[in-house]
């Protein structure tokens, strides 16, 4: 490759500056869009259309997915940021701005004559001290639920007000600590996140249980069952068509009637075999209840039926719940109703149903160890359910990190500054001109701390100095920006803890994107001599 | 009788966009009166649901889920009725810093009026807006209605979704909150009785139904499913073995998991831009144009479906009526003017041509009987073997649809624009024709880049279109 690169011819370099000036520009170009959107004095963006329907958000990973990007070299960008987003559920708007700058420094010293390559091998440098300067900044402090309320409302205070995002912030903590196994890695869908249109959001709620998004589809079944047994099956209790899907065709009409006759008894069976064990288990106690979660319908001469022995019925549940049902209630999901037995049955306190307008709620609650909860978002139009939902998505990620990482490190820029300041150091012993990369990658990681500056009406070049100077004296102890003040401080003492696996990707997914971008044009230029 | 509920899912941009014309001629018969012009003959409950708003407004929507990409709504109003959203007042923000406002480009011109500071105090009509399956649907969905992803674009030159693999990763992002929609309208149900599948075929969306169809017949066994397999008009010919391959593959899927497959287009085969040679040569090849011809023969076939007379058939009975086992794939053709010359049947599956002799076949005469003995000589079918079902109600011509269509053709068109019709569908051997075609096309993996699935799948789906075309020359 390096061979290559000096055969080129000097047309050839003008073309290909030409379109890395292109790459570069795109980059800039959604940089600007997203900055004012980075940290807790960012700005909220409420994106219009041309018919005045509003989408409202603060999160960058939201507003990428929002934005219709014509340009290759951003949709590529937005893709990397996004990319991070699914990875580790933060840091996506860093990710663009850090990508943008690294461009932006690279073709400071390209401009001056300097080979995209040799840049490339300095960020290659850089990035392996960045890792070792993350590691070591990794703080020692134990993963308990005060750390993690940290964490959380650090994330949170970036998406929502902060009255709002210390609610949450306690909501996602814990739900994640309820449903947390000691030795078993942490699922996230055990939290069940259900959405409920209520007029204040203020609301929002973790209830330590479940919500279902239906109820019973009979007037007469109980819309209140206290100690009550749960049984969930996947068992079709509604009359078929079958003769549609088997494809024959009845002689007569007595034997139509026949068979008809005989799938209503098949399914009646079904149905009495639910009711026997309920009479097995709650026999004359009109203190113990019952209710049968069903994945599969259950249609109304069914209903009909269990509603006449006081039995709650829900249908159509989804597959995802009847895990959850386990979990919660210390249910047994079963495929068939053939000998039931009173140790599949789970056990809640209280299940009981809520009305809203053509929605009905079915909540069951009084649970003895749940491993499985759901969070009720509520809030009255569209635009605050989905902003409190992808706050909450952001949380409960923070939380889950924090945990799975085993460790969490000083916000508030003091990675960057710790990082910027190693790098400096490191130069000296570079050799080559691969430093002026090395050089960049170090500037370039300032554009966090420059912009959570701006964002708070700060000047950003006095804010360095004041930083540099700080962490100059306290190193290794880190040092970040407090936003109000516009001082120094220790974020650690302030509260503000970022993920360590965000930071960790947020450099490698920015490293290699801008090498592509940087190296892009002469892969292909090597390409075409090749063919000739 | 009790008509069972039928679930409809719209899959694809296309599929919207004739979905939307369907509504708004199923919608044109709904008289709150006691006396509607041509009696009250249909069990509207069939497609619709009753609802109630947060607004506490009752609400009567379409049962069904859709799926489309980013930028489909363009900047059309959003397709959801605005009762079920709560009050935006400044009390629920939940941010306190900042906001930042980007407004995209307002779509209309001021009126002259509004130019000179006069207020028109009218109700306007809006912009009839053809670019969007959103822009002139006249009653809004059902929020669990609609699903808009946005990981793909709807039409992003650089990117199409072009690609059956493209369906099948839009399924596993969207699947999650896609199911839950579908168990929404379904728990709902008292008899859901069938799913009507409107599906995009011949572009990125057939992976998507391929897997939905999957997810059907997983979660709902019992309950039958009628595909619409529809396919749109290409931008250009440069993508044919691509949609040819999709249509395949989603073919070997509709032959194991459906019960009744219906392919329409509005160009001659699916796959290229060309359009038909016949009078339909009329339309112009945009979604809009070519999803109302197409609306209009689905809207009278379903509508045929959920009439309350005792001798009408519902879907179940359809489906009894329609296939034999191993032959799922059955033709449509429509005679309604002026889309039609002379009252001809004018073919609307791709490549077939109505020259077979049909083994069955299920007529819907609209606003006029025809007589069982025409119907039986311009299907050619037999006699025995035809199903044959009237709806009082003409269907509807909207004029300013079809802006090609000549003027001297639209005198038929009476002032309230409803005409009459006659749409027929058939099991017959026309279809070897379109199955013919389909294996014509060369599929060549190695230089086919942008799709990636193992050999073997491909080749299976391939050998099965031959099979499927052996069944009909049995
Ligand atoms: N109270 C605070 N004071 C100073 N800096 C803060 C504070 N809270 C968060 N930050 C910093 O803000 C940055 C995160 O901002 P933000 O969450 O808006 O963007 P992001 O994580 O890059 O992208 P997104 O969350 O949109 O995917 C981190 O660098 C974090 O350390
Ligand atoms: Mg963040």
């Amino acid at each position: 490759m390096a061979a290559l690169t000096g055969l080129n011819s000097k047309a050839e370099v003008a073309r290909s500056h030409t379109a890395m000036a292109v790459n570069i520009n795109a980059a800039r170009a959604l940089q600007d869009i997203l900055k004012t959107n980075l940290g807790p004095k960012g700005t909220m963006k409420m994106l219009v259309s041309g018919a005045g329907d509003i989408k409202i958000t603060k999160d960058g990973n939201v507003l990428l997915h929002e934005m219709q990007i014509q340009s290759p070299t951003a949709s590529l960008i937005a893709r990397a940021s996004t990319a991070q987003n699914d990875i580790t559920g933060d840091g996506t708007t860093s990710t663009v701005l850090l990508i943008g700058e690294l461009l932006k420094q690279a073709q400071l010293i390209i401009q001056e004559g300097l080979h995209p390559r040799v840049i490339t091998e300095g960020f290659d440098l850089a990035q392996a001290k960045a890792f070792e300067v993350l590691d070591q900044m990794k703080l020692d402090i134990p993963i308990n639920r005060d750390t993690l309320i940290q964490v959380a409302r650090t994330s949170l205070s970036t998406k929502v007000y902060n009255e709002l995002a210390s609610l949450l912030t306690d909501v996602c903590v814990d739900s994640v600590l309820t449903i947390k196994k000691d030795n078993e890695p942490l699922n996230l869908h055990m939290v069940e996140i259900m959405e409920m249109q209520h007029k204040t959001h203020k609301d929002t709620k973790l209830i330590k249980g479940l919500v279902l998004d239906h109820g019973a589809r009979h007037p007469d079944m109980p819309k209140v069952v206290k100690n009550a047994y749960i049984l969930a099956v996947n068992v079709s209790m509604e009359y078929e068509k079958t003769e549609v899907n088997a494809g024959f065709f009845y002689k007569t009409a007595e034997e139509r009637e026949k068979l008809v006759q005989a799938e209503r008894e098949f399914i009646e069976n079904r149905v009495r075999k639910v009711i026997e064990l309920k009479k097995q288990v709650c026999g004359n106690d009109k203190e113990k209840g019952f209710v049968l979660i069903n994945q599969q319908g259950i249609d109304p001469m069914s209903l009909d039926l269990l509603a006449k022995e006081g039995i709650m019925a829900l249908r159509r549940a989804k597959r995802r719940n009847m895990e959850r049902l386990g979990l919660a209630t210390g249910s047994v999901a079963l495929n068939s109703v053939d000998n039931l037995t009173p140790d599949v049955l789970g056990y809640a306190g209280l299940v009981y149903e809520h009305v809203l307008g053509e929605n009905k709620y079915t909540f069951v609650e009084e649970l003895k160890n749940p491993k499985s909860v759901t969070i009720l978002i509520k809030g009255p139009n569209k635009h605050t359910i989905t902003q409190i939902k992808d706050a909450i998505h952001d949380g409960l990620r923070a939380v889950k990190n924090a945990i799975d990482d085993g460790c969490v490190v000083a916000g508030a820029g003091a990675f960057e500054i710790a990082a910027h300041y190693a790098l400096m150091e490191y130069e000296k012993e570079v050799k080559g001109r691969a430093v002026f990369g090395v050089r960049a990658f170090a500037e370039a990681l300032l554009i966090v701390v420059k912009t959570l500056a701006v964002n708070s009406g700060l000047d950003p070049q006095d804010t360095l100095v004041k930083l540099r100077e700080q962490y100059h004296r306290l190193r290794p102890q880190p040092v970040g920006l407090n936003l109000n003040t516009g001082e120094p401080c220790d974020p650690v003492a302030d509260g503000i803890l970022d993920n360590y696996c965000v930071h960790r990707q947020l450099i490698s997914a920015c490293t290699v994107i801008a090498t592509n971008l940087l190296l892009v044009d002469e892969i292909m230029f090597a390409g075409v001599q090749q063919k000739k | 009788m009790v008509k069972g509920e039928v679930i409809t899912l719209q899959l694809g941009s296309f599929s919207n966009f004739v979905a939307s014309h369907l509504w708004n001629l199923q919608s044109q018969c709904f008289y709150y009166s006691k006396d509607a012009p041509f009696g009250h003959e249909f069990d509207h409950d069939v497609y619709y649901r009753e609802g109630r708003s947060f607004l506490n407004k009752t609400t009567f929507t379409p049962r069904t889920v859709l799926i489309d990409l980013k930028g489909s709504v363009r900047n059309c109003s959003w397709p959801v009725d605005q009762a079920y959203d709560g009050p935006n007042d400044d009390e629920q923000k939940v941010w306190d810093g900042q906001v930042q406002i980007h407004k995209a480009e307002p779509q209309a011109a001021s009126s002259k009026s509004e130019e000179l500071g006069e207020v028109d105090v009218r109700p306007k009509k809006a912009p009839l807006q053809k670019n969007s399956w959103a822009g002139y649907l006249q009653n809004k969905y059902h929020p669990k209605s609609v699903t808009i992803n946005n990981d793909f674009d709807s039409d992003n030159p650089q990117q199409p979704f072009g690609v059956f693999n493209q369906g099948e990763t839009l399924w596993r992002l969207e699947s999650e909150n896609f199911e839950d929609r579908v168990r929404w309208f379904a728990e709902d149900c008292d008899h859901l009785s069938a799913f009507n599948i409107m599906m995009d075929t011949s572009n990125g969306f057939s992976g998507f139904a391929s897997s939905c169809l999957d997810y059907l017949d997983d979660q709902f066994r019992a309950k039958s499913r009628v595909v619409w397999s529809l396919s749109d008009v290409p931008a250009n010919d440069s993508a044919a073995n691509y949609r040819a391959l999709n249509t395949v593959l989603a073919y070997q899927k509709m032959q194991e998991l459906a019960d009744v497959v219906l392919p329409l287009s509005v160009s001659a085969d699916g796959l290229r831009r060309h359009l038909r040679s016949s009078s339909l040569v009329a339309l112009d090849p945009s979604p809009f144009t070519g999803g109302a011809a197409l609306a209009m023969h689905v809207d009278s076939i379903l509508s045929s479906l959920k009439l309350k007379s005792e001798g009408g058939c519902d879907f179940v009975n359809f489906l009894r009526l329609m296939t034999i086992p191993d032959r799922k794939f059955v033709v449509s053709s429509m005679a309604a003017s002026p889309l039609s010359k002379d009252g001809r049947l004018e073919d609307l599956s791709p490549k077939c041509d109505s020259s077979k002799m049909a083994t069955s076949a299920y007529a819907v005469s609209r606003g006029t009987e025809t007589s069982h003995a025409i119907i039986v000589r311009i299907s050619n079918t037999s006699a025995a073997s035809t199903f044959h079902t009237m709806v009082r109600h003409p269907t509807k011509f909207c004029q300013d649809y079809f802006p090609e269509i000549s003027s001297q053709s639209m005198r038929s068109v009476k002032g309230s624009q409803l005409v009459d019709g006659l749409f027929v569908v058939k099991n017959s051997a026309d279809v070897v024709a379109h199955f013919d075609d389909l294996r014509r096309r060369r599929v060549n993996l190695g230089k086919m880049h942008r799709i990636s699935l193992p050999e073997g799948d491909v080749t299976e789906a391939i050998q099965n279109v031959a099979s499927l075309r052996e069944n009909y020359l049995k």
